[in-house]
């Protein structure tokens, strides 16, 4: 397969599911872009021999999340242009969640996208992250704790 | 989380950003910079030995074949000017090294077949300033108490955290939390002890915690560790009990705030490299992990001004004392709250008689 095929079925599969863990992490939509970008030029730098499907979606989420990690040491300040603000919530209902989500620090709000939305364990949040499992442990604890009234008795259960 | 699940759902790439995918090219190759010195190669290659990762996610067993990077791991980069970016299939452990970044040796941490390296950040340390914490600020309508190690615990992130990557399970903990009058910290002043070092850790939520003293004009030695600036002194004094025979001369300071906690740390030990690698790990953790005192109940915490003997401010804060009392005993309600009265035990008072933890009040 050539590489620019390669790359269109990476991004065909993939760049919704990177876009919105880098939003999830960040909280802004450019930044979330940049990293994107930056996850799939990694991966045309690096050619990583990866087995399957299920090893490429990881490896780029792994390097979408240590891109989104560099950009947060460096942000001086919050995001000018806010996710909720580009992307308003449908409904007050979500817009309530969604504030609360975002107003979680990044650790946390990783650990929760990666575990409810795209249904990871705390072992492979732990090696996306580069976190002990832990840790994701005690990040999606305390999240629950700051997120309880918005999770059902099943989310509020022990962590898989 | 269903509305979650809805939001994100919601959220697509636009086409502009997938057309810019689309079109990406391979970066060009940049030469690997590699620096040798004093014939040590400056090559830190980060080890992710993922071994049988039995993941129930599919298809995830053989992730470690696919992840076993190219190079050995150096365990140690010593006096080297510049870390290079090494040239590895990934990153790991989300511990970039920055061009120009400098650092020290690293560590690893096993968990299972699971093996991860942490960088541990290079801080440069300049001439001491004599500037010390100023405890007698604590907000009079708030409240103190002891520090134990459960304030650690919660301040780090839990036993992972303390235990393998700030190397801090063997230690003893004392020291005070101060509380505003809401119950939020208002700082916490943490003393850690094990046999080879000890440290000092004073915190303040979104600023450095108040110092008895502003040094104007005063130069820091400052080194940019991930995007913070960590002000770094070569020597906070020594530290010794002479009952105990310790005597640690060799020490390090340094402050910074991240991740919205102001913190100051003095780590103290007989060893240049062990006091180092103290101050890195903690360096490392707060900035890429963070600190968290949110998790630190004000439970227990009295009023700074509780009556004499009272010592505002001290890092080991001691109780109100009342000479009247043979001994303190924090488990009898009278002792806690200054009630004068006498210690006896229960047989003496009588069967039947139920005294709180067998004390008992005059009168």
């Amino acid at each position: 397969m050539s590489h620019s095929n390669r790359l269109e079925e990476l991004v065909n599969k993939y760049e919704n599911t990177l876009f919105r863990t880098a939003l999830a992490i960040l909280g802004d939509v450019q930044e979330a872009e940049d990293a994107v970008q930056d996850a799939y030029l990694r991966y045309l730098e690096k050619r990583p021999e990866l087995r399957d499907g299920e090893h490429e979606k990881a490896w780029l989420l792994k390097v979408t999340a240590n891109r989104c990690k560099s950009t947060l040491r460096t942000r001086k300040r919050h995001p000018a242009v806010e996710l909720l603000d580009v992307y308003p919530a449908p409904d007050g209902d979500s817009q309530e969640l969604m504030e609360a989500i975002l107003a979680l620090p990044a650790n946390q709000r990783s650990a929760v996208h990666l575990h409810y939305y795209e249904g990871y364990t705390s072992e492979e949040i732990g090696m996306i992250l580069g976190q002990r499992p832990g840790t994701v442990r005690s990040h999606l604890s305390r999240a629950r704790e700051a997120l309880r009234r918005y999770l059902t008795d099943n989310e509020k259960g022990e962590l898989i | 989380m269903k509305k979650y699940f809805e939001y994100m759902d919601e959220r697509q790439v636009s086409d502009t950003l997938h057309q810019r995918l689309l079109e990406l090219e391979p970066p060009q190759k940049r030469p690997t910079a590699w620096k040798k010195y004093g014939g040590i190669a400056a090559a830190l290659a980060l080890v992710c030995g993922v071994g049988a990762w039995g993941l129930g996610h599919g298809g995830w067993d053989a992730l470690a074949d696919n992840f076993r990077p190219n190079a050995e791991i150096v365990p140690e980069i010593a006096d080297i000017e510049e870390s290079a970016i090494p040239d590895i299939a990934i990153v790991e452990p989300g511990d970039e090294i920055e061009p120009g970044m400098k650092t020290i040796d690293g560590y690893e941490i096993s968990d299972g077949e699971v093996t991860s390296y942490f960088v541990l950040p290079y801080i440069e340390y300049g001439p001491p300033s004599g500037v010390g914490t100023d405890y007698s600020l604590a907000p009079p309508d708030g409240g103190l108490r002891a520090a134990t190690r459960d304030d650690a615990l919660a301040l780090v992130g839990g036993e992972d955290a303390l235990t393998a990557h700030l190397n801090w399970g063997e230690c003893r903990f004392s020291g005070t939390v101060g509380f505003e009058a809401d119950g939020t910290v208002w700082m916490m002043s943490l003393w850690g002890e094990n046999a080879d070092t000890a440290f000092s850790l004073e915190l303040s939520p979104n600023h450095m915690p108040p110092t008895c003293c502003v040094a104007m004009g005063e130069q820091r030695t400052i080194t940019n560790v991930w995007g913070v600036e960590v002000s770094g002194v070569n020597s906070a004094g020594a530290y010794g009990d002479t009952e105990r025979g310790v005597y640690m001369d060799v020490s390090r300071e340094v402050e910074f705030i991240a991740n919205g906690v102001g913190c100051r740390l003095k780590a103290y030990g007989t060893q240049d490299r062990a006091v180092e690698e103290l101050v890195s790990r903690f360096v490392r953790w707060a900035i890429v992990e963070g600190l968290d005192l949110s998790g630190i109940s004000s439970a227990g915490a009295r009023p700074p001004e509780a009556g004499p003997g009272y010592s505002a401010g001290e890092p080991n804060y001691e109780p109100n004392w009342d000479d009247s009392v043979d001994d303190y005993d924090s488990d009898c309600p009278y002792c806690v709250d200054g009630t004068a009265h006498t210690h006896r035990t229960q047989e003496a008072a009588g069967p039947g008689y139920h005294a709180p933890a067998g004390n008992l009040p005059d009168g």
